[in-house]
């Protein structure tokens, strides 16, 4: 920075405090100003003065609150925050775990199964599973040798066999996952915790997914819908782009340096505080300056997060980064933990390369193994590493795809499509570790016992939160909506 | 008694299953123990035991009672079945019995609860298992019910009261349209117009007076911006502000209502409420390659004044109308391309749901968009709240079920396609396609060919053949009528249960009991559109009214301008609401005056009144001026009221004749209109949300105006209207920055459904995936960052700063204000520009840089910090 540069920056962390506090400001309290950076709980700043307009509805907080400033759930919460890992395309549950001895007995016979509506290959041959299964840990869960990583972390693994769900496509399938619905543009379940719960940082964004699919509903699956746009999910890269350049949308700034920035941004708030000292009440007014406080420190904060160059190469190996074929997915993995420590309060991780990856209409083995080889450690490191910084405690990890797949085979090799029953698994703050609950048909098929739609994983999901699922609600279009509709029962045998 | 006799039939069948079955039931050892002994054959007699009874009252009773009663009694039986009784249980609903008293598998009843089939109940969650396992067992018992004395008191606080037709009338917005008479007011001088008596009558009832008016540059900002979506040029500002006639503020209204900017600014409006999009979005993401023809169509016809009624039944039915030349059967067809543009999940396998799917979206963007209703809501149970049952929802969806939207594939079985119709007439559509045909037979030709000399022949015949082409036909999304058949409730909305077929027809609440037969031969569309286009429809008229309110208040009389049902907000101003309805469709435009944008409004005063009061010529002038269709045909000289009496307004209408622009003028021309956005404390503390209007709303500009303004500003906007936004059908997924470099106006840009522009989203465009009636304001660190960071804002600030140094100036702080009226609209106050002079000075004592290359720098910053500001992205 220039000698002749007028403005002081904080030591720390660059950030040059705000211009109406600037001149008048010591030392200290600059230093405390500062200081609220990651993790902070202090909520210096309003977001977001905004007047929701889609329908007259009146903001969810008034009073000059920001929408984004930390709210009380309905009651104690079992966890803070959530990290979803998102496997598109639908991994297969008979091949992960789920064991069916009876494919293996009845490999390649034609069999009498019940379909849903709309599968491919009514006719396939049961297919058994390539792979084998062994027992792991204490709970001695199986898990096949997809994830022999992950299968080391079983004991920490609450895994729901009865997943079902509605989408014969992946659109519907991708949708219902991410909003609860299948045919209907709806909020996102991310922006419906931070509608909920607010943020714990106001340096970041308190929703935040990694490398976001663009298929499939793309945007819509992190969108706020009719919520206010405040509570949208923000991007960091998208899928196909090397997670290594992923960067949040116009966080770079183009200036030669923070103070010359600084600078402009001092003239622009004094012509905004003239402005508002005309209109003389204006709260909008006031909102527009505080959002580019806000963007300023932002700016500031968002290339820490993205910046892993001071991880330990004990920490890197754990998530498999800098080696193949994990690399890429160990950073999504990594850059997850650095959101869930900063505060972020919805995290999502999506293996997607920009394409359903999951989807093996055909050569299962093939597909299925590299995809497995490139996000097993990545997880398992993730687990280890959350539970290490006791992070796992308070953090929800959710694992799975939007459904899975069939036992009977689609074409030589494949499996295809299958939401009647399949697997997803949780970890972390408030579900029973090392537990199976619920159970498919004895193919694997059909969810028959304990069955779990998406909306009760859905409604689980907010309970362990602290938010009942039928009390959050928006009035939107004359009607009291829900990320659960009027579906969705609370699996409280999960629960610790 | 029928009832008795038949109840003893299915006893005795139920009779050989109970004993069995209470073997078999675990948790139910109390009641079997006992119940058992009394033998199966007593729980079917008509007095049952005491434990069976016992066991319903405990355990069944409740069940039903909370969870079942509220949908399914005498007065609100959904699906046609009522629960309250065991023979109603018996007789079941649309879908058969729902009870076999013995039988639990073939109960429906039990079906339902146990969620396994696609009828599960009760809808919002499933019951406990115990509960399940109380209810299999009781009909496994016989499903005893005691008998009718005890009928369920439990029940009826339970049911919530359905919305009775009855009940409806008294909703506001159900009701016909009034003719409201003017309220007479006391402080008449402040009268513009009509619209400034309703709005003081209110004011003065709360004992508030009106902000008095805003300054002329602002006044003319905000207009320019209402009506164009543009900031004005500096020369329009100086014009207006210079101008002393007295008729100059209607000068401004005219010119800018003549101007095809105004097409381009409300044209955007209504593609927000029709859900306009260039892509499908949802789970594949196609291209529209020909959407942009339905855009322009709606750009053409606000700017021709196309009358309301008009615009409405092309948009739904232009392909059934008549047209007078082959132009208008094209305008007509496009126009229907509404109804396929909404987002459709192609690749749903299950088509029948696809097609019913599709139906429900058309139904959910035609009745919020030209009818403020909600209707969906009644595709899987009768609307909660307003008086919509689900048998007319599925009224309505025979007629577009009956219509035909998808069609084909997308070149893979499980994508579905849509239609799209050739705007040509057969013999070119034959030609092209037998062009088509032979291109595709010759290049099968040179795939297949391995003789070299040969394949060069064949190339050259395809080169000369692709040389003659025939011109491709040009194409516009449309639908025409497909298989005419009525439609069956769905019952919970699943094709999978269907119920009893129902006529097509339109919903009863709104058509005062008068039920219209549709023509077995065609879908019913067309008179579906003349039905909502009627002025006697009670809300076509008050919704478009106020959308145009909206447009220039920032809020509509009806904070929600979707839902005019009883969910939605109340008018702030009925009466107003109503006047402005009643004249909007009063009275019939001639022929030429819409297509040339010439727009007369005709009060039609009483005779007795005229020449009552202290200005009686008001009504003739006005009429003859009204007349006028040569020069400012929107004429309503505002001076003839402004020292008119109260009498002489009192029945004064108009005949707008559907005429938007006629609207437009009466609503801008109004004192009401041009009253200052400043804070009044006294009135701010009476009402701080200026429901009842004591001074303008200060008004965000939408995404596409703070674009718009930018470009203008820095003399970079391409006026010209755009074109195709695709040319070649296929899928977008990721965002694609280039899609948006254009320097046309923000209308042509390419509306992505899911992947849009980046800038819009940020700044509150909508989704475009459902009709938006209004747009969100939400101030967000994002936009903070956008302006701050983006390669549009820099670039253009750069452009802007290019232009200000190219233009010759008396010196640094001419240049500061002639920067200020490019962007701000307005002169730079002292202390703004001696702010601002300091900034552009400070950036010199930088070192390295050439002085030229530290002052382009310099006003590239200071162009873009006026861009960043509050006032650049509000209007006052």
């Amino acid at each position: 920075m220039s000698p002749k540069d007028p403005v002081s920056t904080c030591p720390e962390c660059d950030t040059v405090p705000a211009p109406h506090t600037q001149r008048a400001y010591t030392r200290r309290d600059m230093l405390r100003l500062c200081s609220a950076g990651f993790g902070s709980l202090a909520f210096s700043a309003l977001l977001a003065q905004e007047a929701r307009g889609a329908q007259g509805e009146r903001a969810p907080v008034s009073g000059g609150r920001s929408p984004l400033s930390a709210r009380q759930p309905h009651f104690t919460p079992r966890a803070k925050r959530v990290i979803f890992l998102f496997m598109h395309g639908g991994p297969s549950q008979v091949d992960t775990f789920d064991p069916k001895p009876r494919l293996d007995r009845e490999n390649g016979q034609v069999a009498d199964l019940k379909h849903p509506v709309g599968i491919s290959d009514p006719k396939g041959k049961i297919m058994k599973c390539p792979w084998e299964f062994q027992q792991y840990g204490e709970s001695g869960i199986p898990v096949s040798s997809l994830f022999p990583e992950t299968a080391k972390c079983v004991d920490d693994l609450c895994i729901i066999r009865s997943m079902h769900t509605e989408g014969q496509s992946h659109g519907q399938a991708v949708m219902k996952l991410h909003t609860g619905q299948d045919a209907l543009v709806r909020p996102s379940i991310g922006s419906w915790v931070l509608y909920g719960l607010g943020t714990e940082n106001d340096n970041l964004p308190g929703f935040i997914t990694i490398s976001p699919s663009l298929d499939h509903g793309g945007v819509q699956n992190y969108g706020a819908a009719f919520l206010p746009a405040v509570y949208q999910g923000t991007a960091l890269g998208y899928g196909g782009l090397p997670t290594s350049k992923a960067q949040f949308s116009y966080a770079k700034s183009p200036h030669a340096s923070a103070a010359v920035q600084r600078r402009q941004l001092d003239l622009l708030q004094d012509l905004n505080r003239e402005t508002l000292e005309r209109l003389e009440v204006e709260s909008q007014v006031e909102g527009i300056i505080e959002s580019y406080e806000l963007a300023f420190r932002m700016q500031m904060h968002a290339p820490k997060l993205v910046d892993i160059s001071s991880e330990s190469k004990v920490t890197l190996d754990l998530y498999g980064i800098g080696t193949q074929p994990t690399d890429d997915f160990g950073r999504q993995c990594l850059l997850a933990r650095r959101c869930a420590e900063a505060g972020v309060r919805f995290i999502q991780v999506s293996h997607s390369y920009s394409r359903a990856v999951w989807d093996q209409h055909g050569n299962l083995k093939g597909g299925h193994e590299k995809n497995a080889r490139e996000v097993d450690k990545p997880i398992a490191g993730l687990l280890k590493d959350l539970k290490a910084r006791g992070l796992l405690e308070d953090t929800l990890v959710v694992w799975g795809g939007e459904f899975g797949r069939t036992p009977s085979a689609q074409g030589k090799d494949g499996r295809d499509h299958n939401p009647k029953g399949f697997t997803m698994w949780l970890a972390g703050a408030g579900v029973k570790p090392g537990f199976i609950y619920g159970a498919t048909d004895e193919y694997g098929y059909w969810a028959v016992e304990n069955k779990v739609h998406m909306h009760d994983l859905h409604a689980t999901i907010l309970h362990l939160l602290g938010l009942d699922h039928e009390k959050l609600t928006y009035r939107y279009d004359g009607r009291d909506f829900r990320l659960t509709d009027v579906y969705g029962t609370v699996v409280n045998e999960i629960l610790t | 008694m029928f009832q008795g006799k038949r109840r003893a039939q299915v006893f005795s069948k139920a009779a050989l299953g109970a004993g069995c079955a209470l073997l078999v039931v675990g948790g139910l050892a109390a009641y079997s123990a006992t119940a058992a002994p009394g033998g199966s054959l007593s729980t079917s007699s008509p007095n049952p035991t005491p434990e069976a009874i016992e066991f319903f009252e405990k355990k069944v009773r409740p069940v039903l009672a909370e969870q079942c009663f509220g949908c399914h009694s005498e007065q609100k039986p959904q699906g046609g079945l009522n629960l309250r009784t065991r023979a109603a249980l018996l007789q079941g609903g649309a879908l058969g019995p729902a009870l076999v008293p013995g039988d639990p598998e073939k109960s429906l009843l039990i079906r339902a609860v146990r969620y396994h089939d696609h009828l599960k109940m009760p809808p919002k969650g499933k019951l406990p298992e115990t509960q399940i396992r109380d209810l299999e067992a009781w009909v496994k018992m016989g499903a005893v019910w005691p008998s009718e004395r005890m009928k369920d008191e439990g029940g009826r606080k339970n049911s919530a009261g359905p919305v009775h037709p009855q009940k409806a009338e008294v909703h506001w917005s159900f009701r016909p349209v009034g003719m409201p008479g003017v309220p007479p007011v006391k402080n008449r001088w402040w009268v513009k117009n009509p619209v400034d008596a309703f709005v003081l009558a209110e004011l003065e009832k709360k004992g508030l007076k009106p902000n008095s008016y805003a300054d002329r540059p602002t006044l003319i900002r905000r207009v320019t911006f209402d009506l164009t979506g543009l900031p004005p040029t500096p020369e329009e500002i100086a014009a207006f502000v210079n101008d002393r006639s007295p008729d100059a503020w209607e000068k401004v209204v005219d010119r800018l209502l003549a101007s095809p900017q105004y097409g381009e600014r409300w044209g955007r409006h209504w593609l927000d409420v029709v859900r306009y999009a260039d892509s499908n979005g949802m789970d594949e993401n196609e291209v529209f390659p020909h959407a942009w023809r339905y855009r322009d169509y709606v750009i053409r016809a606000f700017n021709e004044d196309k009358p309301y009624n008009l615009f409405l039944k092309e948009q739904l039915a232009g392909d059934l109308m008549p047209a007078a030349s082959v132009e208008q059967r094209y305008e007509r067809l496009t126009a229907t391309g509404m109804l396929v543009m909404g987002p459709k999940v192609l690749a749903e396998r299950d088509k029948p749901k696809l097609t019913m799917d599709v139906v429900d979206e058309q139904i959910d963007t035609v009745s919020k968009a030209f009818m403020g209703l909600t209707v969906s809501c009644a595709r899987c149970h009768d609307h909660k709240f307003d008086p919509i049952a689900t048998k007319e929802y599925y009224a309505l969806a025979g007629i577009f079920k009956s219509t035909t939207t998808l069609f084909g594939d997308r070149g893979n079985v499980n994508v579905s396609g849509w239609m799209e119709r050739p705007l040509a007439e057969p013999e070119v559509v034959v030609a092209r396609k037998k062009f088509d045909g032979e291109v595709k037979k010759l290049q099968d030709r040179i795939k297949k060919c391995k003789e070299a000399e040969e394949k060069q022949r064949l190339e050259k015949e395809l080169e000369a053949l692709e040389a003659q082409a025939p011109p491709a036909p040009p194409m516009a999304m449309a639908v025409q009528d497909g298989t005419v058949a009525d439609v069956p409730v769905h019952i919970r909305g699943s094709h999978l249960t269907l119920g009893e077929v129902v006529p097509r027809g339109f919903p009863v609440v709104l058509t005062a009991g008068s039920r219209a037969e549709l023509p077995k031969t065609s879908s019913g569309r067309l008179e579906l559109a003349e039905w909502i286009a009627s002025e006697r429809h009670p809300l076509t008229a008050r919704v478009l009214v106020n959308r145009v309110w909206q447009g220039h208040f920032g809020r509509g009389l009806v904070a929600t301008p979707n839902d005019f049902g009883t969910r939605g907000e109340r008018p702030t101003h009925p009466e107003l609401l109503d006047y402005l309805a009643s004249s909007f469709v009063a009275g019939v435009r001639g022929r030429g005056a819409g297509a040339r944008g010439q727009v007369t409004i005709a009060p039609t005063v009483s005779p007795e009144r005229k020449g009552v009061g202290g200005n009686g010529g008001t009504g003739a002038q006005i009429a003859a001026a009204g007349s006028d269709l040569r020069g400012s045909s929107y004429a309503l000289r505002n001076k003839h009221y402004a020292g008119g009496s109260p009498y002489a307004l009192r029945d004064t209408h108009y005949a707008m004749g559907w005429s938007i622009k006629a609207l437009h003028r009466l609503i801008l021309t109004s004192a009401a209109y041009r009253m200052s956005s400043a804070h009044t404390p006294a009135s701010y503390q009476a009402d701080p949300e200026n429901r009842l209007l004591w001074r303008m709303n200060r008004r965000r500009l939408e995404a596409e105006a703070i674009r718009d303004a930018m470009l203008a500003a820095s003399g970079d906007l391409d006026p010209t209207p755009g074109e195709a936004v695709f040319q070649k059908y296929g899928t977008v997924s990721k965002y694609d920055p280039k899609l948006f470099e254009g320097r046309k106006r923000s209308i042509y840009l390419p509306v992505v459904r899911t992947v849009g522009f980046d800038m819009f989203q940020i700044f509150d465009a909508p989704d475009a995936h459902v009709t938006a009636g209004k747009r969100d304001v939400t101030t967000v660190a994002p936009q903070a960052l956008f302006m701050m960071n983006s390669p549009l804002v820099l670039q253009q600030a750069q452009k802007l700063a290019e232009r200000l140094l190219a233009e010759p100036a008396a010196g640094e702080r001419e240049r500061v204000e002639r920067a200020y009226l490019l962007t701000l609209g307005r002169a730079p106050s002292t202390s703004e520009a001696e702010r601002v002079l300091q900034y552009l000075d400070s950036h010199d004592v930088r070192e390295g840089k050439a002085p030229e290359a530290l002052r382009r720098e310099a006003w590239q910053s200071f162009c873009q910090t006026l861009f960043a500001t509050a006032d650049f992205r509000y209007v006052y």
